[in-house]
């Protein structure tokens, strides 16, 4: 195994993004929805009146779809290379199955930061310092990672990839509810791991970090575990 | 150089296993064939021996090493020696000819030094050189066999493990692989390959292995088949003028120089054709196995 490998397969991921229009408005999207939003927000304010009693709340979500968007440009390199077949041949080249995925895991990682990371940046509607949003990014791109796994493991192309996509869009924003109402089935949203993620923003807390990052690590374990399944 | 013992292999979820318990040796520097119709467990005993498919029962010695216990020590650098030449095509679609191989050549310790130029050597020897700049999803599905077959070559591997490699190819392009193939033996290097054209199968491999429901019934060169299961008969078309009736006739090949009805016939007749009676593998794979080949 050489360590140029990793600067082919990084600069072949960008050919493969760049020579992708749905790929390449991707990489802009999150962009295009973060100053749009940002836009809005003082109507939002006008509108509701306590909403910047939520602001970390808006941030969390608003984070973690970013860094989700990032993420989906892999997932959709990667269902790319399933329509191609490709994984088979480069599970034939002496290049370590498990160094491939953690490449692009970290790549999903690294460009799901970014968006994230941009995010709270350009809202700039909370008192954090530039170590509390890197932290904040951070959490936020867990998801992103995971979310990567199960969307490459349960789709087979590109067209279940998007409606995997707009169910996920939907379960994203869900767990929101759970800090309006006083309910018992609030405690549903417990189950997904992004929810911690909120909740660790709206309520700053050590507990709830820890317990964002241990959620996010089991189901991280769940999708690899699952893509190695389906890969055989 | 290959040595496979009671091979078992099932899918997940299979209630049957797909190979049943085969046995078979590639020698150095031959090319051994599989043939057998689709579904008979080609390309998965090809998909084994490659490690694409684990959790196999039965022993697998590649260059005399163990592949389950000795696994570790030349898991990757097991995929430096062997070559792998996929039943369909696999590339990258929105990547050229040149850039899939450039790509694919990242992963192998090669000397960077006229790589460009070796890969488009490769891409000549198979007539793909003027499209090594286009993109892959433009090209027909033989086009992509030919890049299928050429990024097998990349790292010059002594192994080949070639899976239907003629498959979508017309008779000119089916020549060019077949021809390359023999000469890649003739460097010495051990083929592996499977296929359902028998005429593939005569042409190319030394040895060949009867592959049917996952069992290999026999293993021999088309040569000896043809030999044994072949009648040692000629058979003579004839008639009696040019235009007329044709009419046929079989002689013992053994006693053909002092067969007088033999010697009369070719001298008073007008010859349309002459055959000796060997069986094509087609026939004999039938005899031995009771299915046909498709």
């Amino acid at each position: 195994m050489k360590p140029t490998t990793f600067i082919y397969l990084f600069k072949n991921d960008i050919r493969n993004i760049f020579r992708d229009k749905t790929l390449l408005m991707m990489t802009v999207l999150p962009l295009i929805m973060i100053f749009g939003l940002k836009a809005a927000l003082p109507s939002v304010v006008k509108l509701l009146p306590s909403f910047p009693n939520y602001y970390s709340l808006f941030l969390a979500v608003v984070g973690t779809v970013s860094g989700l968007l990032g993420g989906y440009i892999i997932a959709f390199v990667m269902l790319d290379e399933k329509d191609d077949d490709v994984l088979k041949v480069i599970r034939v080249m002496p290049f370590p199955m498990f160094l491939f995925m953690a490449y692009r895991l970290l790549l999903a990682g690294f460009w799901a930061f970014i968006f994230s990371f941009s995010a709270l940046l350009i809202f700039d509607i909370q008192d954090y310092s530039l170590l509390e949003n890197i932290f904040y990014a951070l959490l936020c791109s867990q998801t992103a990672v995971v979310m990567l796994l199960f969307m490459v493991s349960f789709a087979s192309n590109k067209i279940e990839g998007v409606t995997f996509l707009k169910g996920l869009n939907f379960f994203i924003v869900l767990p929101v509810l759970a800090f309006f109402v006083d309910a018992w089935w609030k405690y549903i949203f417990t189950i997904f791991p992004f929810y911690w993620t909120y909740k660790a923003m709206q309520e700053p807390n050590y507990l709830w970090i820890l317990i964002s990052v241990f959620s996010h690590f089991v189901a991280f374990g769940i999708g690899y575990y699952l893509f190695l399944k389906k890969t055989e | 150089m290959i040595t496979v013992q009671d091979l078992i292999y099932s899918y997940p979820k299979s209630e049957n296993p797909t190979v049943k318990s085969v046995s078979f040796e590639v020698k150095e520097g031959e090319i051994f064939g599989f043939l057998g119709p689709s579904g008979a467990g080609k390309s998965t005993t090809q998909k084994v021996l490659t490690k694409l498919l684990k959790n196999y029962e039965g022993e697998i010695f590649i260059k005399n090493k163990n592949s389950k216990k000795e696994l570790r020590e030349w898991k990757s650098d097991y995929y430096n020696q062997i070559g792998v030449g996929f039943e369909l095509p696999n590339h990258y679609s929105k990547l050229s000819a040149l850039e899939n191989l450039q790509f694919f050549a990242s992963f192998y310790e090669l000397d960077k030094q006229n790589l460009n130029q070796k890969l488009m050597q490769l891409l000549e020897s198979v007539g793909l050189a003027k499209d090594a700049k286009k993109k892959v999803q433009d090209f027909s599905k033989g086009m992509k066999m030919r890049l299928n077959f050429v990024r097998a070559l990349i790292h010059n591997p002594p192994i080949l493990f070639l899976d239907e490699p003629t498959s979508g190819l017309d008779p000119v392009n089916g020549k060019i692989i077949k021809d390359i193939i023999l000469n890649l033996k003739k460097e010495g290097k051990t083929i592996i390959l499977t296929t359902h054209h028998m005429t593939d199968a005569e042409q190319l491999c030394d040895r060949v292995a009867f592959m049917v429901e996952g069992k290999i019934p026999l293993i021999d060169s088309p040569k000896n088949l043809k030999e044994k299961y072949g009648q040692r008969l000629l058979k003579v078309e004839y008639s009696q003028k040019e235009g007329t009736n044709r009419q046929n006739q079989f002689f013992e090949l053994e006693t053909l120089a002092q067969n007088e009805e033999f010697l009369k016939l070719i001298n008073q007749n007008y010859i349309q054709s002459m055959h000796t009676q060997e069986a094509t593998l087609e026939d004999i794979f039938i005899e031995v196995t009771g299915k046909k080949l498709i």
